[in-house]
């Protein structure tokens, strides 16, 4: 089965139902608002812009609606490949796509785009306009290229999510464990908080999360710092790489267990 | 008397049994949520001085977590059970047997506090890593308690027109999230009003939930609240009990409506 034909159908089955739920398309343009929002009020209310800018260069404005539109947009693209397993098992189609013969890799790969592409969406609704108003005309340029390091970003989070996705569902308990893994991946991201001012160990696995480097290239961006552009960028690409075959075996080791113990369909 | 207590203590038992002993996932979500505290908290200490004392700062988050904690109860565990009532199909069992949701909710609501105090101790544990153990000290036990029971009183009315809302008009979650993400913050209940913007201040004042957290505030941190402490209590008191009185009017009439039209069962999402 060909690469595009699996994409024809994860984009037909995600589409059908975001039509469906339109709720959950509403919720999409207006959670980076909400995050931004929470964010800066706490912040706001407890410290002063001016610090935050003087500590980070950034404006707290624009640095907190990009980190609410990273967060979202890896999360949501990661979450499509954490839950697939389960959401296969509960609707009962997992014992008929571990006896199809389509490559995993490419089927893993395929999963995250349709949500992908909509989240590009969901940027010129937060990102663009906003660093349009701040900025105006290079606003708009720089928040193109920013959502399209973020849409870099969420695919090199691919392969690390079949590496977790793969292992959890195979240790059991699965749905609650990701609920501690999802945002632990999100807080060594960065995007909320940089890396730099984490502790050593959390730098540490926040380096291994190929996004994050994303993450600092963005940061340094638009702090007006291009370098280590294409080495942090190149990281990202190496370690999604890396990931690959790691993610591939984990996804299958999952599905010889299940085959051997059997699927259960609730 | 005596059967009501016997139906609120029958509703506790099955609900502390499922809730809290039989499920696995009551750690996981604990550590979940705790995480999920500090990806949003974290950047607040970016916005103060690197000077600032840490612990001012886990104190400021710990009191602003413990109101966004009784908000999100009032939401998810009291309003947002009328929704589960319907799916599961209890709803109208509840209003065959004419017992009323009171004994109901007299049942859940130790256990709402159970959790409650539970998640604030793991959301202490974590901001005692972060930054340091939050100073609690209760300065003025009697403000503390009075605005302890104004929020409780306040968030009551607030189930109850939500849950009214929900039952008669299929309000979906997502309507819900947005409310408990939004409503804390523009009713002045994260934040001192001394350091809200005007006009926010000035809507704040306007709703009753401003007048509870501001005491709380008062008693947990020593902030000095916009108005005489006396005054606060006497028109937040006020406040809050119209608010509940008005709320339980507005919850008889939807349950009348929803008596007429027929209860509007749709998914939590």
């Amino acid at each position: 089965m060909s690469f595009y034909s699996i994409l024809r159908a994860e984009y037909k089955l995600v589409y059908s139902e975001m039509i469906r739920r339109r709720s959950a398309l509403i919720a999409m343009i207006l959670y980076p608002y909400l995050f931004a929002g929470f964010t800066l009020f706490f912040g706001y209310t407890m410290g002063s812009a001016e610090i935050f800018s003087r500590r980070i260069g950034v404006d707290p404005v624009i640095f907190m609606i990009t980190a609410s539109y990273t967060v979202m947009s890896v999360l949501a693209s990661v979450d499509d490949v954490l839950w697939r397993p389960l959401s296969d098992t509960f609707i009962g189609t997992l014992p008929y796509i571990i006896a199809s013969p389509v490559s995993r890799l490419k089927l893993y790969l395929a999963i995250p785009i349709p949500r992908l592409t909509a989240l590009i969406v969901m940027g010129f609704t937060s990102i663009i306009p906003v660093y349009t108003a701040y900025y105006g005309l290079e606003g708009l340029l720089s928040g193109l290229v920013v959502m399209g390091l973020i849409t870099l970003g969420c695919l090199t989070m691919i392969t690390l999510a079949m590496v977790i996705a793969g292992l959890v569902h195979t240790i059991g308990e699965s749905w609650r464990v990701l609920n501690i893994v999802r945002p632990l991946v999100m807080i060594l991201l960065g995007a909320y908080y940089p890396r730099i001012y984490m502790p050593l160990i959390g730098y540490v696995l926040s380096s291994l999360i190929p996004s994050s480097h994303i993450v600092e290239v963005i940061h340094n961006m638009l702090r007006g710092e291009l370098s280590n552009f294409y080495i942090l960028i190149a990281l990202a690409i190496a370690l999604a790489v890396l990931y690959a075959p790691g993610g591939n075996k984990s996804i299958l080791y999952w599905e010889k267990k299940k085959v051997r113990e059997g699927v259960k369909t609730d | 008397m005596l059967k009501l207590i016997r139906r609120a203590y029958a509703v506790f038992k099955a609900y502390a049994v499922s809730e809290l002993v039989r499920s696995k996932g009551f750690i996981y979500g604990f550590i979940g949520f705790s995480l999920w505290i500090v990806l949003f908290i974290a950047p607040m200490s970016l916005f103060v001085d690197p000077g600032h004392s840490t612990t001012d700062i886990a104190t400021y988050g710990f009191t602003a977590i413990l109101i966004f904690m009784f908000y999100s109860i009032a939401t998810w565990d009291w309003a947002a059970e009328l929704r589960w009532m319907i799916n599961r199909g209890m709803l109208e069992y509840y209003i065959a047997s004419g017992s009323g949701f009171l004994p109901h909710y007299l049942g859940i609501m130790p256990v709402s506090m159970i959790w409650l105090g539970a998640a604030l101790l793991i959301n202490y544990a974590t901001l005692s890593l972060l930054w340091g153990p939050p100073q609690i000290v209760i300065a003025d036990s009697l403000v503390f308690l009075a605005g302890f029971a104004m929020l409780l009183t306040v968030l009551v009315a607030y189930a109850l027109i939500l849950g009214g809302t929900v039952i008669s008009s299929g309000t979906t979650g997502f309507v819900m999230e947005i409310i408990s993400f939004i409503l804390p913050m523009a009713t002045g209940g994260l934040a001192p009003l001394s350091r809200l913007p005007y006009a926010l201040r000035t809507f704040a004042l306007a709703t009753p939930f401003s007048y509870p957290a501001e005491a709380i505030r008062y008693s947990m941190l020593g902030l000095t609240p916009v108005m005489d402490i006396s005054e606060l209590l006497f028109r937040g008191y006020v406040y809050a009990l119209a608010f509940l009185a008005l709320a339980i009017a507005y919850f008889r009439y939807q349950l009348k409506k929803i008596l007429r039209e027929g209860v509007r069962a749709t998914a939590m999402w």
